[in-house]
């Protein structure tokens, strides 16, 4: 496999960065807060009542402790609120309207109605710079073929962060997610005369990986200038990512973003997603964004190894910014005196959730994540689908399982060995048995990009 | 600001343009090309009215 080149050997502001101390961080963290608490407090009725009622009079932050002691959160119903009274953006904008030259909507699949963020010309710049800042960090370089398999355009940051990465890093970009078919894109890296980079959802990433080998494409082979995978946005187990490093013959890495972050706040920067047997980490962007990792119930700090709410404040945003923000995502905490060098705190890869998505199951917390890692460590199962629902006032859980394409010739031996292997390994990470059958890979042809893999149906089952 | 005013600070802008883009910090590189690119293509565009 390629070894990446080191990206702080090749740019003297990482270098400057990754040298920095804990107290030098933290220093230049206080100084955006308190540049942002002053024009927000100015700027904005919204922050500037939350700021009068934590008692921070005049928007004046003395320190980051106090910061975080005074300063009331904010979420998602909030943001809501204040969009509905005074729209479009409500009155957290911060930024004259006429500055706003650029807009970021959530996806609205809460089914709580869809956030607004207005971004100004600097923060388009910033929304580009936080999308190439780990893809640097992964090995995209100028002059680099780079195939980005997330829909481009539209009203997301996810839509336009990886052109505006891809093009202020000098790469070209090739941005076929959302207007090909899989195996038109498949056709179309086979004629480029080489693809050096590839973004897409974990998912995605599944499904193309899954296509080649279904045709009897090799990628390692198809695609020997790959030097760079990079995904977002689901969980996987260890064994999946170490199969499509073997697969593409390149290392894998990990971003977290949002549109709350205008981009990327974390990567694995060129460390890949595991370390040995073990989950790898994602470092923290921490001089662009401050990251609480709290406890959701008592919005304590969480210790280092525990799963907390990433709360979350943009230091660099000049529109639309967040402050103390609830992402409703959850992370397992690594602080950054045990994470190797630089003094940025880490969350663990691969097992990203949210809060709102655990399923309480015969009185256990159960991720989807969970599930995800249970049945992706068999890799010869190409999707799956859950399902939770009562029957005579018992909670039933069927989880409906596809073989992959490439795996087709399996016998009705070794399906039957996988199903029950796949039974186990669910059992064993999440406690609850589960009901495990087989269906065509067809009934999942919808899973494209951000994969729905469960539905809650129990409350269908009390109706009388 | 004059219109000459403009196209002299858009020149002086280019000059130190071109300075950036010699950066050996290759995260840096491209986003000063892509400075460097604007400000070229709004001198280009303003040439037109000189002729």
């Amino acid at each position: 496999m390629t070894a990446l080149a080191d990206p702080f050997a090749a740019s003297s502001l990482l270098r400057r960065l990754q040298g920095m101390d804990r107290a030098a961080l933290e220093a230049h963290q206080l100084k955006r807060v308190q540049a942002l608490c002053a024009r927000l407090y100015a700027k904005s009725d919204y922050y500037r009542e939350r700021m009068e009622a934590g008692g921070l009079a005049g928007g004046a932050v003395d320190s980051l402790d106090r910061y975080i002691k005074a300063m009331p959160t904010s979420d998602k119903k909030a943001f809501l609120a204040d969009q509905q009274s005074r729209p479009p953006f409500g009155s957290r904008l911060g930024v004259d309207r006429d500055e706003v030259v650029h807009i970021s909507m959530t996806s609205g699949t809460s089914g709580q109605g869809q956030e607004i963020y207005g971004r100004t010309q600097r923060d388009v710049h910033m929304l580009g710079y936080l999308h190439a800042l780990p893809w640097f960090m992964a090995g995209l370089r100028k002059g680099d073929t780079a195939i980005n398999c997330v829909p481009a355009g539209g009203m997301t940051t996810g839509g336009w962060g990886p052109g505006e990465a891809i093009r202020i890093l000098g790469a070209t970009p090739f941005h076929v997610g959302g207007n090909l078919s899989t195996d038109a894109k498949i056709d179309l890296m086979l004629k480029l005369g080489g693809v050096h980079f590839l973004y897409a959802s974990t998912n995605y990433l599944h499904t193309l990986t899954e296509a080649l080998l279904a045709r009897g494409i090799v990628p390692r082979e198809a695609f020997p200038d790959m030097h760079g995978l990079f995904i977002a946005a689901e969980g996987y187990p260890v064994e999946w990512a170490k199969k499509i490093e073997e697969h593409w013959g390149c290392r894998l890495q990990e971003g977290y973003g949002s549109t709350q972050l205008n981009g990327f706040g974390a990567s694995t920067g060129d460390a890949g997603v595991y370390r040995g047997s073990d989950r790898g980490i994602m470092r923290l962007f921490e001089w662009e964004h401050m990251v609480e990792i709290l406890d959701p119930q008592t919005l304590a700090p969480v210790e280092p190894g525990e799963v907390g709410e990433m709360v979350v404040t943009n230091l660099s945003v000049e529109g639309s910014p967040v402050v103390r923000f609830r992402t409703g995502d959850a992370a397992r905490f690594v602080p950054w005196r045990e994470a190797g060098g630089a003094p940025w705190n880490a969350i663990e890869c691969g097992t990203i959730g949210r809060f709102d998505d655990m399923m309480k199951i015969r009185g256990n917390n159960v991720w989807p994540a969970m599930v995800d890692a249970a049945v992706f460590a068999h890799g010869e199962i190409g999707e799956y689908a859950g399902r939770i629902y009562t029957e005579e006032g018992k909670t039933e859980i069927e989880v409906r399982i596809a073989v992959a394409e490439h795996q087709a010739g399996l016998c009705a031996e070794d399906r039957a060995a996988l199903l029950k292997s796949v039974r186990a390994a669910i059992k064993q990470r999440t406690n609850v048995w589960m009901d495990v059958r087989e269906v065509p890979r067809a009934e999942f042809s919808e899973f494209a990009y951000k994969a729905r893999r469960w539905k809650d149906e129990r409350q269908q089952g009390y109706q009388l | 600001m004059s219109s000459e005013e403009e196209d002299r600070l858009l020149a002086e802008m280019r000059a130190l343009a071109d300075r950036l883009v010699e950066t050996e910090d290759a995260l840096m590189a491209g986003q000063y090309a892509h400075l460097h690119a604007r400000i070229a293509a709004l001198i280009v565009l303003r040439e037109g009215a000189k002729t």
